[in-house]
């Protein structure tokens, strides 16, 4: 990370092997997609769970992002920043662009169902219960359904950077890169955020 | 919380991400250790319990969805950028066409005015235009054999105007002026096409001087606008048909196309200001004057296609005053 702010602007730094990964994927090896796919689905799921509470949600989000990514391709240019910190970006968009579809579905239905939303890239649209548990999860889904609950109370900014952290794994400076903050601004983000988790939490 | 334990939660949180365990931190802060205990053990625990790995079938069918867009997603394709520059094409090529029209109708002008051929070296330079055989786009010198063939019949056309309803339907029987210069403009003009298949429509603005040649770029009906020697209005008594000032009318070709749309078209009259009218030649008058429709300054929808040849006045015997102009 030193390199990276030392580095002049559109000088390329960072890891060589996500260089030569993003290069193949340009060139649009299939190979390369799959390495991407496997390393980067499941935190980008994860993270997705986390803001839409809801897991059949979450998987059609999760694979609309690698579709973008797909599309989106041939402007990426690799800079340095981890490859993750520009999925995650797609899939900060696909979420927003998914709640705000939910959020005025919500207020044209009259009834108390929820329509689901049109998927992302053109998906067909099918009817979810919003906010069930996740059938997924496995484990101690009432402490997660607590921190979920937790989490969704907290301030964005505050959510962002634990959800990144723990939904991600990015670490502190990747999330700076990502949301465009100094790694000390998002640790301290981390504490009040901590703050107020355990607050909600008891 | 106060700003002190805040700003060693933050430190603490920070050496955890580097390695750091939770008794770690509280042994080097232990006067907070109590306060600092239960935020730690939050942080540490929550990475352990949101790890929510995704379901197989999810993780299986996003894959061959994403391997399926990779495959019909061409590579390079990049829509937005595609889109966005494409008005800027397009303008750049307007604006190449544009100019195009103006400089042929320009030069058309001047050349027609007797005055330089402005275009003409430039043309030649590059091959562009061809008098002789040398094999350019174009063949059609129409403004040098033009004043040839419409100066000696210059201004008759005033004399013939008062003539229209003798000259009625004598039209086709006509022949051109000098059937080798004449008949080479309209050969040229062919070629031009048929050599250059898909291409004679961008090349049409560049083969004509005269700015005639855009006419049929532009789509305009009567490929002979302006010409004297049209294949379907030659005067065989009519010698000297006056395809040389055609290029006066003003406004250059961007606006003999609207003429013809505008006054000719409108008034069935497709050789405006054309001696070899259809429906207005002489067969007792040849040489109609053609060679003054030039001077009708943009007006072709005034109903007299040989106006200008009565502001030149009509007692001027055949030729006389063109050949003024033309000196």
């Amino acid at each position: 990370m030193q390199k990276e702010a030392t580095a002049p602007p559109g000088f390329m730094v960072g890891d060589p092997y996500e260089a030569g990964i993003v290069a193949r994927a340009k060139e649009r090896s299939a190979e390369a997609w799959d390495e991407i796919y496997a390393r980067h689905y499941p935190p980008i799921y994860r993270y997705i769970l986390a803001r839409v509470f809801d897991a059949a949600i979450a998987e059609d989000l999760a694979s609309a992002v690698f579709l973008g990514a797909v599309k989106g391709i041939g402007s990426y240019r690799y800079r340095g920043q981890p490859l993750r910190a520009w999925l995650y970006r797609i899939a900060r968009n696909v979420v927003s662009s998914h709640q705000r579809t939910m959020f005025r579905q919500r207020t044209l239905t009259v009834s108390g169902v929820l329509e689901l939303p049109r998927r992302v890239f053109g998906r067909a649209e099918r009817t979810v219960e919003p906010a069930g548990p996740a059938a997924a999860d496995p484990g101690t889904t009432v402490e997660r359904l607590d921190l979920r609950e937790a989490l969704a109370d907290l301030p964005q900014a505050q959510r962002e950077v634990l959800l990144l952290k723990y939904y991600v794994g990015m670490d502190a400076k990747e999330i700076a890169g990502v949301v465009g903050k100094e790694p000390a601004a998002v640790y301290s983000l981390q504490a009040r955020g901590l703050q107020s988790l355990k607050r909600r939490l008891g | 919380m106060n700003s002190e334990l805040r700003r060693i939660l933050t430190e603490c949180i920070a050496d955890m991400e580097r390695g750091a365990g939770v008794e770690d931190c509280l042994k080097r802060n232990p006067s907070k250790a109590a306060a600092l205990r239960p935020y730690l053990e939050t942080w540490a625990t929550l990475g352990s319990t949101s790890l929510v790995q995704p379901p197989g079938t999810a993780f299986n069918r996003g894959r061959r969805e994403m391997l399926s867009a990779l495959r019909s997603t061409p590579a390079g394709f990049r829509p937005l950028a595609a889109a966005r520059f494409a008005p800027a094409g397009a303008t750049v090529a307007a604006a190449v066409v544009g100019l195009a029209v103006l400089l042929g109708g320009a030069a058309g002008t001047s050349a027609a005015l007797g005055g330089p051929d402005v275009t003409g070296g430039v043309f030649d330079a590059v091959g562009l235009t061809g008098n002789g055989n040398g094999g350019g786009i174009s063949q059609s010198s129409a403004s040098e054999r033009g004043l040839e063939c419409a100066s000696p019949n210059a201004f008759e056309g005033s004399g013939n105007s008062e003539d229209k309803a003798k000259n009625a339907d004598d039209a086709h029987e006509k022949e051109s002026c000098s059937e080798d210069d004449c008949e080479t403009s309209d050969a040229d003009g062919a070629e031009v096409a048929d050599a250059n298949g898909d291409e004679a429509e961008a090349d049409c603005p560049q083969t004509d001087e005269n700015g005639d040649a855009t006419e049929n770029a532009d789509g305009c009906e009567d490929e002979n606008n302006g010409h004297g020697n049209d294949a379907d209005h030659d005067d065989e008594d009519n010698p000297g048909q006056g395809q040389g000032n055609h290029g006066a009318d003003s406004g250059g070709a961007g606006d003999e196309c609207a003429d013809v749309d505008d006054g000719q078209v409108a008034d069935g009259d497709e050789n405006n200001g054309h001696g070899n009218d259809a429906d207005h030649d002489d067969e007792g008058n040849p040489g109609q004057g053609q060679g003054n429709h030039g001077t009708n300054d943009g007006e072709p929808a005034n109903g007299n296609p040989n106006a200008d040849g009565n502001a030149n006045g009509g007692s001027d015997p055949a030729g006389q005053d063109g050949d003024k102009k033309k000196d």
